[in-house]
């Protein structure tokens, strides 16, 4: 039984994969003042479908967090919970970990249950506070609703942990971290609180993690680090002054939250307190002792007396809850908010913010949610709805494939049916060609609908940006709205898959380096809100993809500034726009100021360039500073077929692709001239380009050798452009492309072979191994 | 806390002015605390003057007091140190009352 169920598992996983992706677009979609009940439905039966099946194969962690996720969804889908952005938040973050345990399932690796156990303590507490109220257990982590999260009411106080809610005030969320010779350089700590409290309501909370034991501890450094949060108006720059002398002896962060924002503060802290009590109570933890910000859970099985051992540890007065332990992480302490206050993307941080304060020691361990200003959530639409909405079936990549081989074969055989029989002669042989032609129909009709099945929208791609961009906005503190055009174009499943890595990386740059602060904006009289575009349409035969953005474009001074001080451009070299932007593809340029954790350090465009290059697209860009820029990526829709030009060089075909042709002609000998170093070169549109005689290069008899009996075909690879000489031109047709490296081995200028009417084979060139291969052999004569 | 404190032992740890300056002496003395049994004492009424090297100290014996399972009380505590416990986010964790500023 365990053996048939274990044949199910990869489709669980994949169907359950595919879900959460639905599940993440249809939460990213909600309009949380006026939710559209079916999406929140269909969001609710993703958590049923993946609890029925996480239950049925056995994965018990993954049933019970789902079974949590799904009893919130219930009380939101019926109408007895609303759906807040906080709450908004804590379901994205459930997808994020449902992803996570089923890939560590999937894999076999061991499940991150302190952050799972810590999520699953904060939806019980949404439920509990929103539901019909505390449960009576007494180990249920509902009986103490360490942490709660409110939409509105009294604004919080800190005293005793009482009341939540928006504030009327904005506030300032300051992560401080001392370094450790910032007591010896006469900082204290305590000065650059108490010229905070003087512009407004402060509450501290304070991590003792990395405080060493007393023994062992250097007692003249600092160890501690806070999470502040302070309630008033004033402007950065006070803040910034309180700091003014500590600043380099410290890591800091400073964020904004406006009024209104939502915050998430302990209950009453004699709750945590009987959590605690609770779980001593049950015998799973040993003792609730000691301030300090580690705590290590009881037995693992005893998921309740893990949040309440959690809730219970804090930088309060009940902190280290001890006890047998079988493998039991340490529940997170307070601090460990995220940096720049966007807590609401880190549960972990909320259930343990909530415990910290909940002893009432420490009330104010406020971790606040992102700010609607902060991070308007992303126009685009949700992708059609996934599984279970359209009949399909799945089908495996292998099948595809090999039914895509077949049909090429079959194509093939068609076009040597047809050669056949333009040879014969009489009246039946009339007749034959009829029916070919219509092979021929059928045939190219089969051909595009077997190249279709391979073909998936853009949207499968563009999906993940919605949330990228939610997310990075609001670590940077930019706003941004991101639209997103032509989801429903299609490209080939493999360039889809290929092209997802590019894509990211543009429109991380547009979020970090192009869009300014709001502030700057706002300055330079643009709206607050920072436009970052993705649209995709095809475009004879291509797919173009476009990331534009109104940033502030690129700086052609800085840019080549930059690459003069590198070295790769002379001082008094002249170069076009087009040359300058082309400067950032190389390797390790980068003129970010900073390097974030986001971008900046230069191992990226010159990646992206390759890698569209791979999949025979190309890349252009286009900037008006202050303004913004346009990155435009074009692409092939397919990479099985290629429409190319046949040419013929001795007896031997080849297919160049019609991507890489500028033009054919016939030269005139004294067009020609011959350049040391660079072998013979021709005049074209006012420049010298090299010609390639194919025939010197494959080792193969030309019927043509001197120039004006054969042609050039003017054709670019790598941005470079040169002059194939061929013996003629024989036509344009559209190719199957059979891989070299899976019948041979890779060769250099060639791109891989097909199969022509004839039977014979014809080489499909690679225009940028190509000019290697021609420049080496120029330079080696 | 459900911590059963034992006998304390000895007299009352007396702290005058907790901070970076007298900071080795302290650490010496609260090192001497730990190897001893029992609840500890903390006499905090002449303190007029405490920083952060001070509490952080300070914090950390209590903790350490905590993780081997003996008490903390305090005899007596000055206002200044009282507050700056608060201020600093500790007054939980050296069990001087809501930290609040």
């Amino acid at each position: 039984m365990d053996l048939d169920l274990a044949q199910f598992h990869d489709s669980f996983f994949e169907e359950s994969f595919e879900a959460l992706d639905g599940m993440e677009a249809a939460l990213l979609g909600l309009d949380v003042g006026a939710p559209d009940p079916e999406r929140v439905n269909s969001i609710f039966r993703v958590a049923h479908s993946i609890k029925g099946g996480a239950g049925m194969f056995g994965f018990k962690d993954v049933a019970s967090f789902t079974h949590t996720l799904e009893t919130l969804l219930d009380e939101l889908r019926s109408g007895r919970m609303q759906v807040t952005r906080a709450i908004s938040d804590q379901l994205l973050l459930s997808v994020d970990v449902m992803r996570a345990m089923l890939t560590s399932v999937q894999r076999k690796e061991p499940v991150d249950m302190q952050k799972v156990a810590d999520l699953q303590f904060d939806l019980e507490m949404i439920v509990a506070q929103g539901g019909a109220g505390a449960a009576a257990a007494p180990v249920a982590p509902a009986a103490a609703p360490a942490a709660v999260m409110n939409n509105g009411g009294a604004a919080g106080t800190t005293g005793g942990g009482g009341a939540l809610g928006a504030s009327n005030v904005g506030r300032w969320h300051i992560e401080f971290r001392a370094l450790p010779e910032l007591l010896l350089r006469g900082n204290d700590p305590l000065a650059i609180f108490s010229s905070l409290a003087e512009l407004g309501k402060l509450t501290v909370v304070t991590n003792m993690d990395a405080v060493p034991r007393l023994r062992s501890m250097d007692a003249e450094r600092c160890y501690l680090k806070w999470t502040l949060e302070l309630e008033s108006d004033c402007a950065r720059e006070q803040v910034d002054a309180a700091f003014e002398w500590a600043a380099v002896d410290c890591e800091l962060s400073i964020q904004r939250v406006e009024a209104g924002a939502l915050l998430v503060q302990s209950a009453a802290p004699a709750a945590v307190q009987g959590a605690a009590a609770a779980a001593l109570a049950t015998g799973a933890v040993n003792t609730v002792n000691g301030a300090t910000a580690g705590a290590q859970a009881a037995a693992p099985a005893n998921g309740a007396a893990q949040n309440a051992a959690a809730a219970a540890s804090a930088t309060g007065a009940a902190a280290a809850a001890s006890g047998p332990t079988q493998g039991a992480q340490a529940a997170t302490p307070a601090s460990a908010a995220p940096a720049n206050g966007a807590a609401s993307a880190n549960g972990v941080a909320q259930s343990a913010a909530g415990a910290a304060s909940a002893t009432g020691a420490a009330p104010a361990a406020n971790a606040t949610a992102p700010t609607p200003a902060g991070a308007p959530a992303a126009a685009a639409k949700p992708a059609d709805a996934k599984g279970g909405e359209h009949s399909s079936i799945r089908v495996s990549i292998e099948k595809i494939d090999e039914l895509i081989n077949t049909v090429g074969e079959l194509v093939i055989t068609q076009a040597m049916l047809s050669e056949l029989g333009r040879k014969l002669d009489g009246s039946v042989a009339e007749q034959f060609r009829t029916g070919l032609n219509q092979l021929e129909r059928n045939m190219r009709e089969l051909q595009e609908s077997v190249m279709r099945v391979r073909m998936l929208p853009i949207s499968f791609t563009f999906s993940r940006f919605p949330r990228m961009v939610r997310d990075l906005a609001q670590r940077l503190g930019k706003q941004i709205e991101l639209k997103m055009t032509g989801e429903q174009t299609e490209l080939d499943k493999t360039v889809l898959e290929k092209i997802g890595d590019p894509l990211v990386h543009l429109v991380r740059n547009s979020v970090d380096h192009g869009i300014e602060m709001p502030d700057v904006r706002v300055k330079n009289g643009k709206s607050a809100t920072g436009i970052v575009h993705l649209d995709a349409c095809h475009r004879g035969g291509h797919i173009a993809v476009e990331i534009r953005d109104d940033g502030g474009g690129l700086d052609k001074n800085r840019i080549l500034a930059k690459a003069r001080s590198r070295g790769l451009v002379g001082a008094n070299d002249v170069l076009t726009d087009e040359q300058v932007y082309e400067l950032i593809f190389l390797p390790g340029f980068s003129t970010a100021e900073k390097t974030t954790d986001v971008s900046g350090r230069g191992v990226g465009m010159d990646v992206v360039r390759r890698n569209v290059k791979e999949l025979g697209g190309k890349i252009e860009i286009s900037s008006d500073f202050g303004k913004g820029s346009r990155f435009i990526i074009t692409l092939p829709l397919t990479l099985a077929i290629v429409d190319g030009q046949s040419v013929s060089v001795g007896s031997e075909t080849y297919i160049v692709p019609l991507t890489s042709i500028i033009e054919s002609l016939q030269l005139q000998p004294q067009s020609v001239s011959r350049l040391s170093g660079r072998g013979e070169v021709f005049s074209f549109r006012g420049d010298y380009l090299p010609i390639v005689r194919l025939h010197e290069l494959f080792g193969i008899e030309a019927r043509a050798t001197a120039l004006h009996e054969g042609l050039i075909v003017v054709a670019e690879g790598d941005g470079r452009r040169i002059g194939l000489f061929v013996d003629e031109l024989l036509g344009q047709q559209q190719v199957v492309i059979k891989s070299m490296e899976a019948n041979y081995g890779p060769v250099d200028g060639v791109a891989g072979a097909t199969i022509l009417g004839d039977g014979s084979v014809a080489l499909i060139l690679d225009l940028s191994g190509l000019i290697r291969v021609a420049s080496r052999t120029a330079r080696a004569a | 806390m459900s911590v059963t404190p034992s006998a304390a032992s000895g007299s009352a740890l007396v702290l005058i002015s907790p901070t970076i300056r007298t900071i080795t002496s302290l650490q010496t003395e609260l090192a001497e605390r730990l190897d001893e049994s029992g609840t500890v004492q903390i006499d905090g009424t002449a303190v007029d003057r405490v920083d952060t090297a001070g509490l952080q100290l300070l914090a950390a014996f209590v903790r350490d007091l905590r993780a081997e399972m003996r008490g903390v009380e305090w005899v007596g505590c000055s206002d200044a140190l009282k507050k700056a416990a608060q201020a600093l986010g500790l007054g939980a964790a050296l069990g001087l009352g809501n930290d609040n500023s």
